[in-house]
């Protein structure tokens, strides 16, 4: 089995320094010229309340601005609302937009939608959470399973003393972030042969309550349990109140940093949280769209960046740039 | 609301056209407002008048139009069903892993999730008639019930790999006009029949006017009853079926909150929740102004936000001009 095992983790290691040499960074995208027609863009996340969006949002605000693109809004109020994302991208066709910015809710269910935009010669940027194939004309993302498993590797040696018992609460299994999360997180704790999974991965369904729930039940039924990892916003924040509210020792590690986040991670409560970059998505995901309006190559994959953020590193600068891409008005 | 209430003038040339007079009264608000909502879109985007967008329309009214034809007859009862939309999520599974999975015959598949929400509608029947529980409660509870059946199902993954016959019941077209909209035109039609002119229609009606007086003519309340919410979770299992055929995909999380919307077309089309009254045209026309004006918003570039304003003042102002109407006769 364990021969088997390793073989497996060789090939998913292989696979990821792949895809790690064939993404590009942001700083390789070709600044595009202000377009002479009027453009409109269509932006179209996962839900439409969720900060995490918002500030993807305003960074494709900030440069449609600067652009002089006239950027639309859309999304569904819930995040596994289907229908209403494939119809939404139908629609964004027939509306006859310029550009399409897309987060999908499942890589399969919308390549079709996004199949007819292309064949409308409307290009297609897949922001966070890309289709499969990558259908798209370019893909920014973090790389998920390269920062969770880079979280895992962190959180094995400063948290965990390399031995004992992790859990893990994801937000969905649908989206391609919500499958790769769980699994970077495991192959970097991979490598420490003392430390083991209690559990099955549970999911919140991106509700906070849910996660708060999931996390005391776990704080009960494992009582040797040394640390929760929340995959996303509101996974994370999930544990980070339960062992607010209990006392308890369990470490809580995460992604993201909505404002909740940051206030637990200086009060010591999240020991670790990958900061992505919502803000940069955004605003390179309207260049690259852009790039491609004017016959200028992109990047099909493009790796943006990410930050950890942990209580000692909270006070940086390089910690406030990193907050400051889900808040833009955020100051130390 | 003659037209709709159990008892009927005997029918007569003029009567018949006092009745479509009324028909039409009735409606008036729903048929107005997606002439004017259709006016102001097509202005603000030559494209909103296009096939192009009409054949997405199709598509995307089609779901909440079946949830609304089930919710008029149970609406009409005087009841409510609440669990519509897990028991479109619990017949979606259904259907997509017995496809996927145990690859069977995509009939077959398809039969067996409209048997599922035929059971899933008759607990619920039963519960009310028999264990007298109210039905928000009972739907209620089944919506619990199938909500957590359809997550235990597969764990909470979501099924894919479906065969292009199955989602042909989206994409496919004929005439012009979608699959699965087609699916819901017949339905709806074959209700408006059942509800308007046979006996189970006026049975249906009588006991939202008042369950006692129909116990007392003679009606068999509960046996009824049992029919309606087991057909009603038929409708929802179709609504299931070809959810997963737009979608191309099966998730124990499909359908969260459509009864919300089903709930929503209904009284807009003006059915009251006390019962005794609803038309299939109505609730119909309740789900094509939604879609309508979502799918309108969308392409005049108005937020999202807002859009959701809007349609929370149409679901009131629809029932504020129907009692209006009322008064005034």
């Amino acid at each position: 089995m364990s021969k088997q095992m390793s073989l497996a983790a060789l090939l998913t290691a292989l696979l990821s320094m792949a895809l790690a040499q064939s993404a590009a960074t942001v700083q390789q995208i070709p600044v595009p010229r202000k377009p002479s027609k009027p453009y409109t863009f269509e932006l179209i996340t996962k839900s439409n309340a969720s900060p995490y969006w918002l500030a993807v949002k305003e960074g494709a605000d900030a440069a449609a601005a600067k652009f002089g693109v006239k950027l639309q809004f859309e999304a569904p109020a819930s995040g596994t609302d289907l229908a209403a994302q494939i119809a939404m991208v139908n629609n964004a066709v027939t509306a006859g937009v310029t550009a399409i910015i897309l987060a999908a809710q499942n890589p399969q269910a919308l390549l079709n939608p996004v199949r007819s935009a292309l064949a409308a010669h409307i290009p297609v940027i897949t922001v966070d959470s890309g289709l499969s194939p990558n259908i798209a004309d370019s893909f920014l993302a973090t790389s998920n399973v390269g920062a969770a498993a880079d979280l895992a590797r962190y959180a094995a040696t400063h948290l965990m003393g390399k031995s004992g018992q992790y859990a893990i609460i994801d937000f969905n299994h649908t989206s391609s972030t919500g499958i790769a999360r769980p699994k970077g997180f495991e192959l970097g704790m991979k490598s420490f042969s003392y430390i083991t999974r209690d559990g099955p991965v549970l999911y919140s369904n991106n509700s906070i309550s849910k996660s708060i729930a999931l996390a005391n039940n776990l704080l009960t039924e494992y009582p040797h349990l040394k640390l929760i990892y929340g995959a996303n916003d509101r996974a994370a924040l999930g544990p980070a109140e339960a062992v607010a509210r209990s006392g308890s020792k369990v470490e809580v590690v995460g992604f993201d940093a909505d404002l909740g986040e940051i206030k637990y991670v200086k009060s010591g409560v999240i020991k670790a949280s990958i900061l992505q970059s919502p803000y940069d998505m955004g605003y390179y995901a309207v260049l690259e769209a852009l790039d491609v309006l004017q016959g200028t190559k992109v990047p099909k994959r493009i790796d943006t960046p990410y930050f950890l953020l942990t209580p000692s590193n909270l006070s940086t600068n390089a910690a406030t740039k990193a907050i400051q891409q889900y808040a833009p008005s955020y100051k130390p | 609301m003659n037209d709709s209430s159990a008892v009927r003038p005997a029918s007569s040339p003029k009567g018949a056209q006092l009745n479509l007079l009324r028909y039409l009264r009735q409606l008036g608000f729903a048929l107005i407002s997606i002439i004017v909502l259709v006016v102001i879109f097509s202005l603000l985007n030559g494209r909103f008048f296009s096939y192009a967008n009409w054949y997405h329309i199709a598509q995307q009214v089609s779901m909440i139009a079946l949830l609304a034809v089930g919710q008029t007859f149970v609406v009409a009862t005087a009841g409510i069903d609440i669990s519509q939309g897990s028991v479109l999520a619990l017949t979606a599974m259904t259907c997509a892993i017995l496809i996927v999975t145990f690859h069977w015959p995509v009939l077959l598949a398809i039969l067996a999730a409209l048997l599922v929400g035929a059971a899933a509608g008759w607990l619920v029947g039963f519960s009310i008639v028999r264990l007298n529980v109210p039905p928000f409660i009972a739907t209620l509870g089944m919506l619990a019930i199938a909500l957590g059946l359809a997550l235990l199902s597969t764990d909470g993954t979501p099924i894919f790999g479906l065969p292009q016959s199955f989602l042909n019941i989206s994409e496919g077209r004929f005439l012009g006009i979608p699959h699965m909209a087609w699916i819901a035109l017949v339905v709806a039609v074959i209700a408006a029949f059942v509800l308007n002119k046979t006996r189970f229609g006026r049975y249906t009606l009588a006991i939202g006017s008042n369950a006692e007086s129909a116990r007392r003519v003679g009606i068999n309340v509960s046996a009824h009853l049992l029919w309606i919410y087991s057909l009603a979770g038929v409708v929802s299992a179709l609504t299931g079926v070809v959810y997963v055929a737009y979608t191309s995909a099966a998730q124990p999380t499909a359908g969260n909150n459509y009864e919300l919307y089903s709930i929503a077309a209904v009284v807009i089309g003006g059915g009251s929740l006390f019962g005794g009254v609803g038309t299939i045209l109505g609730s119909f026309l309740g789900a094509l102004l939604m879609t309508v004006l979502k799918n309108g918003t969308q392409l005049a570039g108005i937020s999202p936000y807002v859009e959701e304003v809007i349609l929370g003042v149409v679901v009131i102002g629809a029932v504020y001009i129907d009692n209006l109407r009322r008064r005034l006769r």
